[in-house]
This record gives structure tokens, C-alpha cells and sequence, in this order.
């Protein structure tokens, strides 16, 4: 194996085991950090469309998040099963990265409910 | 292959551990060292259930004052404080440092030295914590310490053995995270495989790592909570721009992980022991190690759970609610698991499994009240009352002693040589069951008709003093359970029969071995095929002969210093063999330093802890000073010669790398905790800097931060000079780094000592000043790293291996690259900031 090969093969293993589960984090984070930076200076965020600035960055924060999060588990998914090699790794992926990804929409719905509370 | 006589001779006589009262203090070996934290683990148990027992008698009827509110203060504190810090983990820990050879197939943990350091320095905070009671300066303001009642002007020197202990008590758990993670990606048999491995070693893989974050992050916080009580800053002190909620984030940042650092090392045990008495492999392996792994991930995004009542956003707040909610999928994916290994099948039910069995009950009840109570409109309501408490002895009770006891009653016979009495076992576990439930079952009533916690007593009017009564009788009939399992230990241990090997016909690798495991645990590595290999068909395997070849050349190998061998940390595919350290006593004379030092500072003594920091020092060098020459030796081996192994393991293969990861990471969590400080302040501020102060000139100090990451480059230099072996270019290149950092630290010095305002005038000088002094004992740590490795350059014309002198060069590099990059976000936080946002 190529080093090439070998730190693909690697970023891979990575990628299906934590990807998901770093992303969760991400979007928890910001999603909190978006919501009270957004409650401490209420007033300066713009209305469009009928929801405010907040609610439009969470929504972008999750579809960022939970793209990369369905990318590891798309990844997990599409493993060649017959390789017994990746039997362990393909049914890991695709666990935690279906969990983390159920999470990261868990946590965009108070936004449907809670637009603008503080 | 049949070793000679006279080699198994000397390879014994190398792992031998010292034996005589001296030498019981620079033995290192794992067995004792697991045996050691659980034995100190039960003492503090048995201080803590003592405490409890006065507790339930002041409780048993209303208006009582059997003790009175100040003494209730002081037992609710130090019962919560022991049972968290000193009680559940160093006893998971204890057997996990006792267990893990055993069931990975190696011969010792990876930093025999760490243990023993690691147990040390525990055992040094458990006596301090308690030592509060001979000076009458018991620690009150409860186990989470929230200011402003912890603060100095509310709580006395009790809270400063309370948080010095605990201290001690961070460093322990670290010290043992990083160890125990390095073990188990590094010193795994052969084959074994993430894939194969056992889920007890999933399980401490997640718990070591989850260790590490969130005991730095408590350890950075304490240092915040005592340099507020001490030095005068003022993080928490709302007088003077704190805010005490910080406090409670970063508290709560640690604090709800460790339930589930707790939680999680117990399901590892009980994903070992059932399928024993179920005779069948577990259900579902691979989703219940997703499952550890998510449910570690999730665990450090819940923290706001337990602060839904101190009036933050609604729309924040149920960002946590979802996440709290969405964690039960993971815990109920391994409940499933269990029950489908014993469902259509009749368990031997022994007494392992009748606490196992006694586990599943309890805590799926602590589990769904957990979903109640990450509800937001339930938890409003029961907040601070009884139903948290039956709530989280539910969870930690049922979640985590009872599967201690049982894997107790499971590997004694392995830990212990002998069995223990199976109807006393059985007697235990029904006083511990029935006792519990009556006990703490209540509390869900008495909670819900408003009985608070943390308050001495309770008006007779509420009606819960036949409750009460009976929790307190109850509590009784647990603590007699308990005096039953302790006497049962005691007995089998003094005229128990012995134990017969592998006594429950269980599929791990730990009962390949006879009971009264040697020290070296493993004469030869075992190769692993399977996940359950003691149930495997021989017929079925289809064996590698480059595993087979280098666990035979191992067998009692080598036998002139401790070795073994380690392992690649995805396939288990072997790589090297590594020395391992053998017996010293700089552990405990590290350990006796750093608590004279402590103390001293408690006391005021500076005099006595300024010579115990430099004793500090001076054993931690003495125990870090190079001095390998048998590796030269084992390098030219036949052993080594025939099996194509290195002895000098460079890079993510040696586990010296894998610990410097951790060390990073424990120190990043702790800049995390001074940068998420200095910006939470700032969100919660009019103005910043505060009063008046002057934003700071971001060009004087960028020169000195422009040296750090000079040094780092230069030392990249030198480690490729070593690498081709030009060794003055590296000496060169090594000085001059090293010149760059005095010049880095003596900056970030001057920059504390000549700004215009003092740490004590407001939150924002205390951040400040605060932030500059860490960043200024960072980059001393790397002098100390780059000295270090040009002693070691210097000397690897004589003795040292090239090898193991790059791999000192790659460590020191990462902690450079480490510092340079921490101290860039330093100053970008610190001088940039106030000005660009």
C-alpha cells in the first residue's frame, strides 16, 4: 500500500468512526452558542422571510452538520460487506453515524418551535 | 517450543514484584496496584456509608435535630465528594488496571509507573479530603461547590482541603485515563483487532478518553474557584464583573461525563459477564460498542440538564432537552443487547448474575426516570428535590454497583485465587436489593410531595415522615448487605476454597490463565482469532504464522528486563516489542512531593512549598532521565533478528506518542476552560475590557509570541537534522529553540508584571492575568522538553538507540507545535479580540 493509499485508508477509518459523532458536538455547540449570543443582544438580528437571522443560521449550521454526518454514514453503508476485514467497521459506521445523525435533527426542531423565545 | 529452564527463571525473577515493607513502595506491577486503589476505594466507601447512616438517622422523623444543620452541611458534602471522586472510579479503575493485561493479552499496563504515581497521589487526596476533619475545617457548600457559597467570604479552609484534595484527585484520574487509553490501543495480543476486541476494553477505551477531557476541565476549573479564593481574582465574583453560573458550566461540563464515566466502564463488566452465565457470545457486539461510543460522545453535550432552573434561553435549553432525550437510544441499545443474550435461553443463575440481573432492574428504572427529568416542565418541578436523589442512586447504585458487585463475586477467583461463599453471596445481594429499593424507592414519593435536598429536616406537615422512616431502616438492612459482601471477601480470601481454573466457563481471554495470575500474566502472547477465543474451535481457525512465529520467539522473552509486545492500534497486527518499567520508588516520592508542596500551600507554609515544588521537579526528572542500553542489546537479538519486529517503536506505533496525545489533550481542555471563560465573561459584560480599562496594544507583545513559534520551527529543524543523523545541526538547532523559548517565557512574564491593572480588579484582569501565567507555565514545560531531549541528543552518541532518541525529538515536537499553537490563539484572544470584535 501507498503512503497515499495508507492515509486515505485511515482518514477513512476515522471519518466512519468519528465523523459523525465530531459533528454532533459542532452543531450542539453552535447551535448553542448561536442561541444565546442571539438572546443577549436581541434586537440586532434582521427578520427575512418570516424567521430571524438565528433561526436561518441554525438551519444552515444543521444542514452543514448533518451533511457530513449522512456522509459517514453513506460511506458506512456503501463498505464492501463481504470483506471481513470491514464487517466490524461498516456495521459501527453505520450505528453511530444513523444515531448522530437522528441527533443533529433532534436538536434543529426546537428551533421550528422556539423562534425568537429567549 | 519449551523455553529453558534457566530462562523462565530469569524472566520470573525480572517481573518478581519486591516484596518487604521498603520494596512494597517501589513495586509497580498492575495486580497490586489494582488491588490497592480497590482497597482504598472500599475504606472511603465505608467513611461515605457511614455518613450516610447519620444522614437517614437525622431524616428518619420530621423537625428533627439529632444533628443540626451545620454537621448536615458538612456529611451531605463529604458523602456526595467521596462517593464521586473517591469511591465509584478509583474502584472501576482498580480493576481496570488489575484486568486489562489479563483480558488484552499483554503483560502490564503501558506506564506501570503512572499507576503507581496515579494510586499515590489518589490515596494523598483521599487523606486530605478527610484530613478536614481533625481540624475541625469540614467542607459544607456540597459536592459541586457553587459559588458564591463556596467563595472565601462564605466557606472556610474546609473548602480548601476539599479542593486541594481534589486536585490530587484530578491528577490521579488523568494520569490513569491516559494510561489505560494507551493500553488499550497499544498493548493488545495479537489479532486482536478493534473488532475482536472485548467490550470491557471498548468500554475503558471511551471512559479513558472521556476521563481525560473532563478531568481537565475540572481541573482547570478548580484552579479558577482557588485562585478566586486565594489570589483574590474574580471569575465567579459577580461584585467585581464574575458570574457564578460560569462556575456551574464548567462544573457541569465534568460532572454529568462522570456519571457516564462511571456508567459506562460498569456496562463494559456486564457485556462481560452475562454472556458467561448465558452461555452464548453477547447480542449484538458491534452495535453495543457504537453504543459505548456514542453514549461517551453525547455525554459531554448534556451538561445544561442540570442547570434547566437557573433562568437561561428556552430556546438553548431545549437544544439540550433533544440531546438529552436522543442518548436514551444508545443506553436502550445496550439493555437490548442484554436481554437478547438471555432471552430464550435459561442464564445459570450464580450470584454474578443475580447482580447483574438486580443491575437491569434497578437502572432501567434510574433510566426512565432520567427521561423525566430531561423533560424542561418536569425537571422545573422537581429540581432539588428528593425525586433527583432517588433519581440518581437509581442510576448510580443500580448503574454501577451493582454491576461491581457482581463482576467482584465474578473475578475474584481470578483476582484472589479463591472462591468466595456462594450463599452468603446470594444472602448479600437480597439484603443489598430488597434493602435499596425500600430505601430509596420512597424518595420519588417524598420528592414529588416537595421534600428538598441539601435541607436537614422537614416540616411534619408534608405527611413523608413514614417514608422517611422507612428509607432510614432500609438504609440499614443495605449497610448490613454490604458488611455481608466485605466479610465474604474476607473470609474466602483467609479459608475460601480455591478457585478451579476458568470457573465459569467463560469465552474471554482472561480465563485462559490459571487463577492466581502470575505477575507477567502472559509467559507467552496468545494470538486472537475470535472475540470469545476460549469458545472457539480450534479446527475452524485459520492461523497466521507471522502472529504464531513472534508469540512462540516471545514465550518468556526477553528475559533480562520487561518487556512486551505492542501492537497496531486498528488490525492488532504486532509492531514492536517495548520495554516496560520496572520497579522504582520515584512514584511515591513524586507523589509525597507534590503533597508536602500542596499542603504547605494550604497552609501557607511557602517556604516548605517552594522545596517540595523543586523536589517535585527534581523526581520527575530523575524519573524522566534516559537510560535505556539493554535495547541495544535486544535489538541485535535473535528474537528480534527472526520476527522482524523494531525495538524502537517511532511515531503513533509506540505508545510514548499516544500518551504525549493525552498529555496535550488535558492541557488543551484546560486552555478550552481559561479561553471559554474569557469569552463567557465577555458575552455576559457591558463593557470590555471592564471599568474603564484600556483595550491592549496588540503589536508590543507580538514579538515574544513570534518567538514560541520561532522555537517550534527550529525545533522542527533539529529533529530533522537528528533524523539524518547530523548531530551538531541538531544540538545547534535544539539551543537555539531553547533560547527562543526563555525569551517567549520571560515576555509573557514582563507582559503580567508591567500591564496596568492587577488580576484582582475585575473579571476581565483576572482573565488576563490568569491566562498569561498558564501560557507562561506552558512554555517553561517546553524548556523543560526541550532540555530534556538535547540531554538526550548529547547522549545518543554513547548509549542510546537512534530510534528511541527520534522518538524523544517527534514527542517534544508535537508539545512545541502544541505550545506555539495554543499560544497564537493566546494572543489573538487576549490582544486581538477587545480590539476586532
Amino acid at each position: 500500500m501507498t503512503k497515499r493509499a495508507a492515509m486515505k485508508q485511515r482518514f477513512l477509518w476515522f471519518y466512519i468512526l468519528l465523523g459523525g459523532a465530531v459533528v454532533w458536538l459542532v452543531h450542539l455547540m453552535m447551535t448553542y452558542a448561536i442561541g444565546e449570543f442571539a438572546c443577549i443582544s436581541k434586537g440586532r438580528w434582521v427578520q427575512s422571510e418570516g424567521l430571524s437571522s438565528t433561526n436561518w443560521l441554525i438551519y444552515l449550521t444543521s444542514i452543514v452538520c448533518l451533511s457530513v454526518s449522512i456522509g459517514a454514514l453513506w460511506l458506512s453503508i456503501r463498505m464492501n460487506k463481504d470483506d471481513s476485514k470491514n464487517r466490524f467497521l461498516r456495521k459501527f459506521g453505520i450505528f453511530v453515524n444513523l444515531i448522530f445523525s437522528i441527533a443533529i435533527v433532534a436538536q434543529t426542531v426546537p428551533n421550528i418551535i422556539f423562534s425568537g423565545d429567549c | 517450543m519449551n523455553v529453558a529452564d534457566n530462562t523462565r527463571k530469569n524472566f520470573e525473577k525480572v517481573w518478581t514484584a519486591p516484596v518487604g515493607w521498603g520494596d512494597w513502595f517501589a513495586s509497580v506491577n498492575n495486580q497490586p496496584y489494582g488491588a490497592r486503589f480497590m482497597s482504598a476505594s472500599f475504606i472511603f466507601f465505608s467513611l461515605a456509608g457511614i455518613i450516610a447512616l447519620i444522614m437517614r438517622i437525622q431524616l428518619a422523623v420530621p423537625d428533627n435535630n439529632f444533628i443540626g444543620p451545620k454537621v448536615y452541611n458538612e456529611l451531605f458534602t463529604m458523602h456526595g465528594s467521596t462517593m464521586m471522586y473517591l469511591v465509584l472510579l478509583p474502584f472501576l479503575e482498580g480493576f481496570a488496571i488489575f484486568l486489562l493485561p489479563a483480558i488484552l493479552g499483554s503483560r502490564e499496563m503501558a506506564f506501570p509507573r503512572m499507576s503507581a504515581f496515579s494510586f499515590w497521589v489518589f490515596f494523598s487526596g483521599g487523606l486530605v479530603f478527610f484530613s478536614g476533619f481533625l481540624f475541625d475545617a469540614v467542607p459544607d457548600a456540597g459536592w459541586f461547590v457553587y459559588p458564591p457559597l463556596s467563595s472565601s467570604k462564605y466557606s472556610g479552609l474546609g473548602l480548601d482541603f476539599l479542593l486541594v484534595g481534589l486536585g490530587f484527585i484530578e491528577i490521579a484520574g488523568v494520569g490513569a485515563g491516559i494510561e489505560i487509553v494507551a493500553t488499550i490501543l497499544k498493548f493488545r495480543a495479537p489479532g486482536m483487532s478493534l473488532g475482536k476486541m472485548p467490550l470491557f476494553a471498548w468500554a475503558w477505551l471511551v471512559t479513558g478518553f472521556m476521563i481525560i477531557f473532563a478531568f481537565a476541565t475540572l481541573f482547570g476549573a478548580t484552579v479558577l474557584i482557588e485562585l478566586d479564593r486565594a489570589a483574590g481574582t474574580s471569575f465567579f465574583d459577580p461584585e467585581r464583573g464574575g458570574l457564578p453560573l460560569l462556575w456551574q458550566h464548567l462544573f457541569w461540563f465534568f460532572g454529568h461525563p462522570d456519571v457516564y464515566i462511571m456508567f459506562i466502564p460498569a456496562t463494559g463488566m456486564v457485556s462481560m459477564i452475562l454472556p458467561a452465565f448465558a452461555r452464548r457470545p453477547l447480542a449484538g457486539y458491534t452495535w453495543v460498542a457504537g453504543a459505548i461510543l456514542v453514549t461517551g460522545f453525547m455525554s459531554f453535550g448534556l451538561w445544561v440538564h442540570h442547570m434547566f432552573t437557573t433562568g437561561m434561553p428556552a430556546l438553548s435549553m431545549s437544544f439540550f432537552v433533544a440531546a438529552s432525550l436522543v442518548i436514551v437510544l444508545a443506553s436502550a441499545t445496550q439493555v437490548f443487547a442484554w436481554i437478547a443474550t438471555i432471552w430464550r435461553r435459561r442464564p445459570i443463575i450464580k450470584s454474578p448474575m443475580l447482580f447483574i440481573l438486580g443491575f437491569l432492574a434497578i437502572f432501567v428504572l434510574g433510566g426512565l426516570t432520567g427521561v423525566m427529568v430531561a423533560v424542561l416542565p418536569f425537571d422545573l418541578q422537581s429540581h432539588d428535590t428528593y425525586f433527583v436523589v432517588a433519581h440518581f442512586h437509581y442510576v448510580l447504585i443500580g448503574g454501577v454497583v451493582f454491576p461491581i458487585l457482581a463482576a467482584l463475586h465474578y473475578w475474584m477467583p481470578l483476582m484472589m485465587g479463591k472462591m468466595l461463599n456462594e450463599q452468603m453471596a446470594k444472602w448479600s445481594f437480597w439484603l443489598i436489593f430488597v434493602g435499596f429499593n425500600l430505601a430509596f424507592f420512597p424518595m420519588h414519593i417524598s420528592g414529588l410531595k416537595g421534600m428538598a435536598r441539601r435541607v436537614y429536616t422537614y416540616p411534619e406537615s408534608l405527611g413523608i415522615g413514614w417514608l422517611n422512616m422507612l428509607s432510614t431502616i432500609a438504609s440499614f438492612i443495605v449497610a448490613i448487605g454490604f458488611i455481608c459482601v466485605a466479610w465474604n471477601v474476607y473470609w474466602s480470601w483467609r479459608k475460601g476454597p480455591k478457585a478451579p481454573r476458568n470457573p465459569w466457563s467463560s469465552g474471554s481471554l482472561e480465563w485462559s490463565h490459571d487463577v492466581d495470575m502470575p505477575n507477567y500474566v502472559n509467559l507467552k502472547p496468545p494470538v486472537i482469532y475470535s472475540r470469545d477465543p476460549l469458545w472457539e474451535s480450534p479446527e475452524e481457525i485459520k492461523r497466521n504464522e507471522r502472529w504464531e512465529l513472534i508469540s512462540s520467539e516471545l514465550e518468556a522473552m526477553p528475559d533480562r528486563f520487561r518487556a512486551t509486545l505492542i501492537t497496531d492500534v486498528v488490525t492488532g497486527e504486532p509492531q514492536a516489542v517495548q520495554k516496560v518499567a520496572g520497579p522504582s520508588y520515584l512514584p511515591v516520592l513524586t507523589a509525597l512531593a507534590l503533597l508536602i508542596t500542596s499542603i504547605a500551600t494550604l497552609l501557607q507554609s511557602y517556604l516548605v512549598a517552594i522545596a517540595g515544588l523543586v523536589a517535585t521537579i527534581i523526581a520527575a526528572i530523575q524519573w524522566l532521565w534516559p537510560s535505556d542500553p539493554e535495547l541495544e542489546e535486544l535489538e541485535k537479538s535473535p528474537l528480534v533478528q527472526k520476527t522482524g519486529l523494531t525495538v524502537e517503536p517511532t511515531g503513533s506505533a509506540s505508545s510514548s506518542w499516544w500518551a504525549m496525545a493525552g498529555l496535550l489533550a488535558v492541557i488543551g481542555t484546560i486552555f478550552g476552560v481559561l479561553y471559554y471563560s474569557y469569552f463567557y465573561l465577555r458575552l455576559y459584560s457591558e463593557a470590555w475590557p471592564q471599568d474603564g480599562i484600556a483595550k491592549p496594544d496588540y503589536l508590543r507583545p507580538l514579538g515574544f509570541y513570534i518567538s514560541v513559534v520561532l522555537a517550534c520551527i527550529l525545533f522542527k529543524f533539529a529533529g530533522r537534522a537528528q533524523r539524518r543523523n547530523r548531530l551538531n545541526s541538531a544540538l545547534g538547532f535544539g539551543g537555539a529553540s531553547l533560547a527562543f523559548l526563555a525569551i517567549g517565557l520571560l515576555g509573557l512574564i514582563g507582559m503580567s508584571m508591567s500591564a496596568p491593572f492587577s488580576h484582582q480588579v475585575n473579571a476581565y484582569g483576572s482573565s488576563f492575568h490568569v491566562t498569561l501565567w498558564h501560557l507562561a507555565a506552558l512554555v517553561f514545560a517546553a524548556c523543560g522538553f526541550v532540555a530534556v531531549a538535547i540531554v538526550r541528543l548529547l547522549k545518543s552518541s554513547q548509549k542510546l538507540l537512534r530510534g528511541y532518541v527520534t522518538l524523544q525529538m517527534e514527542i517534544t515536537g508535537m508539545f512545541l507545535s502544541f505550545t506555539a499553537a495554543v499560544a497564537i490563539l493566546g494572543y489573538l484572544i487576549l490582544f486581538m479580540s477587545p480590539t476586532l470584535l
